[in-house]
């Protein structure tokens, strides 16, 4: 019963996000457009960087364009399917409107941060998966059947861990209650996972894979298709990153719920 | 704690944090590393005994009390300290079973979409209480008809007026048929028309499915309309909580009397009306607050002494009562 | 005289105090959220110039890069300030612009005094970083007696005029549509990249440094980074002044037309 219901509220959120988006036509073509122009400019600066190198770290240009569009697949996801919501919870954060969904017999948490879906970034979807693939088929490890079975195992669970990863920084905005900054940071921190793990130093590359695991979300679904081989030590710590991440987003979210004052009216 | 109580409250209390600071460029400076807080008590230790299908109001200047303590009730603030239970549920625990027994109407939020029509969200919210689709038509049907906005249903929110927002807000609330409803303010802003309308279809709902129902409105008329018990608070505390008929004539047992008179008076006759708490409505009229035991005796000596055209007799309106009360509480003593 | 300067810094006090009232955030918003993309563009580069083996890329070291870098992210803060000029398109939305009819002050004056007072808080937290990299590093290297220093901060002044007025005139753009954010972030992403930020516009092919030359955006990073960072004349980048003058003017021109227009349509629709 738990999961065809939130099946059904689901579709009644995507019903109402339709209809909504369908009433401003310019933005959904706006939005596509800056979709693209984002990535289009991310894989610019990566072919103007390989006319000056051959290699970054163990990476030559193939692997660094698969990364990017894989990064952009990733993005697109999150921005389809909860991105809207941080900045909705926000607004609502402040003006009190969190009183409604607090009210609700449902997870407040999948009323909050499922409620808005971006229906056009479908099409940016496609466009993401379409590059992936086109970049793919350039590596020198190949496509082989199992590969492509858990990469696709590793991307679900890559998404796992990137939503809980924003969700947690999000519980800050009960602290902050205006949480315009608070969205900057995530969307700030985004950039990090952009880039391959091997950039970074290693104290840095601690924080970001242990503490707040954000550099596991491109880097191992990348390493899925672009290395031969990977140690079962670092696929176990990746799936146990998520329950350790989602653990936390359970005790912030309880405690920022504690904290909630609402807005007077 | 007792079953026999829709909602019950045992020490119910809220404090918040604030913090001032001083105006002007340097006390933005000095406030970024220094604040000074205080805490305010929004609402005193508060007891309440709601029964099952009684309609309170609560009422109280604003900043009384009132709709922190409808937050603390609803679940949505956890209180600083005693406790409440609500349709059987500690609210702060905000177990999804409770919340399929209650609704809260905040007259000043939405929580519609606001470029959808209203049908849109109420699908949603079929959805989230499992409301059977038999069952959400016909109570659909029945909301919106009360409520006269049955042809509204496919228009986007945002193009109906104040008074039709109002109601669909107020379906959207009680789709899924709550126990105990908690209105905050629903009348708010709204014409005299929409407010009649909404008073009487919260009467009709009342009678129809025996909903506890907890009002707060600055209107007196909601109250006097809704309420037979009101409870007052006052500055976070409860200083009231009894019929409404028994509060009004906590104020001495006095009834308003209207002169009208065939002339413009001077005002040196102020001295027939001492004590009587004269308000001059125009050169001719004035309306007094008389003791009932004296009604006669200064009916009889206005007629006589004054050019009196016309007098009516009424009750003291409630507002005023209750505006008495708020600035001196003590009248309640 | 007085009168209009007194009320123009009262609108800069407010906001001042605004942005200080929720303090969490403003901490956040100058130490975090501009440090986070500067430390990956950072750690970028030097993965790049490691494999390199000290090479030069484009005529850049890697220190010289990092240099640049550092002083893009400065120049950054006082031009990219987030301030209420994104609320102007959701004023005109909402019918809050009558207010600014019926007030002896215009909407674009108090708009720019809003800008102007987030523009001296951003501004001030960058001063204190750069104060702090000084004093501790040689990773910035600056000289304040070069006419190239000068030139510079008067082209980050126009850069900050230009990214103001652009961002105004599309906030009046809600005079005719619904909604607008995703034209901004266009604009910033677009911006960005034309800017020099995070790729040095000598790295890229000549085709492209000559469109940049004509356009407003290599003035904002590039330009005055690489100008503040050169102790000899760069007349070559000089010219990026009257090009961004002249870009702030265009910008001036739209904007008075946009809001004349956009006013003849406008509806008060929400009050």
């Amino acid at each position: 019963m738990g999961i065809g219901r939130y099946w059904r509220i689901y579709r009644g959120f995507v019903s109402t996000c339709v209809s909504q988006e369908m009433s401003f036509r310019l933005n959904f073509l706006t939005l596509l457009v800056l979709e693209l122009v984002a990535f289009v400019m991310a894989v610019a600066g990566i072919l103007v960087l390989f006319e000056h190198v051959e290699k970054i770290g163990a990476w030559s240009r193939p692997e660094f364009l698969f990364f990017t569009a894989l990064a952009y697949l990733i993005d697109m996801a999150f921005l389809t399917f909860f991105a809207v919501n941080f900045w909705e919870f926000s607004d609502d954060l402040r003006t009190g409107n969190l009183d409604f969904v607090l009210t609700k017999p449902v997870s407040s948490l999948f009323m909050v941060f499922c409620r808005r879906v971006r229906v056009g970034g479908l099409v940016s979807i496609v466009w993401a998966i379409g590059a992936v693939v086109y970049f793919g088929t350039q590596l020198p490890a190949g496509w082989t059947a199992e590969r492509i079975v858990w990469f696709t195992i590793f991307m679900v669970a890559a998404m796992l861990l990137k939503v809980g990863l924003e969700i947690l920084v999000g519980t800050l905005m009960f602290i902050t209650v205006e949480g315009e900054a608070i969205n900057l940071l995530r969307i700030n921190l985004q950039a990090v996972q952009k880039q391959p793990d091997f950039i970074y130093g290693a104290w840095f590359q601690s924080v970001f894979s242990f503490l707040y695991p954000l550099l596991l979300v491109t880097s191992i679904p990348a390493r899925v298709m672009v290395d031969e081989r990977w140690p079962a030590a670092v696929v176990a710590f990746f799936f146990l990153s998520i329950l350790y991440v989602w653990w936390m987003v359970r005790v912030a979210w309880r405690r920022g719920l504690r904290r909630y004052e609402s807005a007077s009216s | 704690m007792s079953d026999d109580f829709a909602i019950e409250c045992r020490g119910l209390a809220k404090k918040f944090r604030t913090y001032s600071r001083q105006e002007g460029l340097w006390g933005s400076v000095r406030a970024l590393f220094r604040r000074e807080y205080r805490d305010v008590a929004a609402l005193a230790p508060f007891d309440l005994e709601v029964r099952r299908g009684e309609i309170v109001g609560l009422l109280g200047a604003n900043g009384a009390g009132k709709t922190t303590c409808m937050k603390m009730l609803a679940g949505i603030i956890v209180p600083t300290a005693g406790e409440a239970r609500v349709g059987g549920h500690i609210p702060e625990r905000r177990e999804n079973a409770f919340k399929r027994k209650i609704a809260l109407v905040m007259g000043q939020k939405a929580q519609l979409w606001w470029d959808l029509p209203a049908i849109d969200s109420y699908r949603l919210l079929k959805e989230i209480y499992e409301i059977p689709e038999t069952e959400f038509r016909a109570r659909l049907d029945q909301l919106a008809g009360l409520l006269q906005v049955s042809k509204l249903l496919g228009i986007q929110i945002r193009r109906l007026s104040l008074g039709e927002r109002m109601k669909m807000e107020i379906i959207a609330c009680l789709l899924h048929r709550p126990e105990v409803v908690l209105l905050d303010e629903p009348t708010i802003g709204l014409d005299i028309n929409a407010q009649e309308t909404i008073r009487e279809f919260f009467r009709q709902y009342q009678r129809d499915f025996g909903a506890t129902i907890l009002l707060t409105s600055h209107y007196m008329a909601d109250v006097e309309a809704l309420c037979p018990r009101v409870v007052l608070l006052v500055e976070g505390a409860k200083r009231y909580d009894g019929p409404i008929r028994v509060l009004a004539d906590r104020l001495g047992h006095k009834k308003r009397l209207t002169l009208r008179f065939d002339r413009e008076m001077p005002r040196g006759n102020d001295g027939l009306f001492a004590g009587l708490d004269p308000e001059w409505k125009s050169a001719n009229e004035v309306e007094l607050s008389v003791p009932r035991e004296r009604l006669k005796e200064l009916c009889a000596r206005f007629l006589r002494e004054l050019p009196v055209q016309d007098f009516q007799t009424s009750e003291v309106p409630f507002e005023k009562v209750v505006g008495s009360i708020m600035e001196n509480p003590d009248l309640l003593t | 005289m007085t009168h209009v300067f007194a009320t123009w810094w009262a609108a800069v006090r407010i906001e001042i105090g605004r942005l200080m009232e929720y303090r969490w955030n403003f901490l956040f918003r100058m130490a975090v959220v501009s440090l986070v993309p500067l430390v990956v563009k950072i750690y970028l580069w030097s993965a790049v110039f490691a494999s390199t083996a000290g090479a030069q890329i484009g005529g850049y070291t890697g220190d010289s890069m990092l240099a640049y870098q550092l002083w893009g992210a400065v120049f950054i803060l006082f031009v990219e300030v987030r301030t209420t000029v994104d609320n102007v398109s959701t004023d005109i939305r909402h019918g809050r612009i009558t207010r600014y009819l019926l007030f002896p002050i215009s909407m674009f004056e108090i708009t720019t005094c809003q800008y102007v007072g987030s523009l001296l808080v951003q501004g001030a937290g960058a001063l204190v970083g750069v104060a702090a990299v000084l004093a501790f590093t040689n990773a910035m290297p600056v000289y304040p007696l070069s006419s190239n220093f000068w030139i510079a901060l008067a082209m980050v002044g126009l850069a900050s005029v230009f990214w103001y007025l652009t961002h105004f005139v599309v906030g009046l753009l809600a005079f005719w549509l619904e909604e607008l954010w995703t034209f901004f972030v266009l604009f910033q992403v677009a911006a960005r990249f034309l800017a020099g930020n995070p790729i040095p516009i000598d790295l890229f092919p000549a085709w492209f440094r000559t469109a940049s030359l004509y356009l407003p955006f290599q003035w904002i990073f590039y330009a005055p980074a690489r100008l503040v960072m050169s102790p000899e004349p760069m007349p070559e980048l000089w010219q990026g002044v009257p090009i961004l003058a002249a870009w702030c003017l265009a910008m001036f021109l739209v904007m008075r037309f946009v809001w004349r227009r956009g006013l003849k349509m406008y509806t008060a629709a929400g009050i």
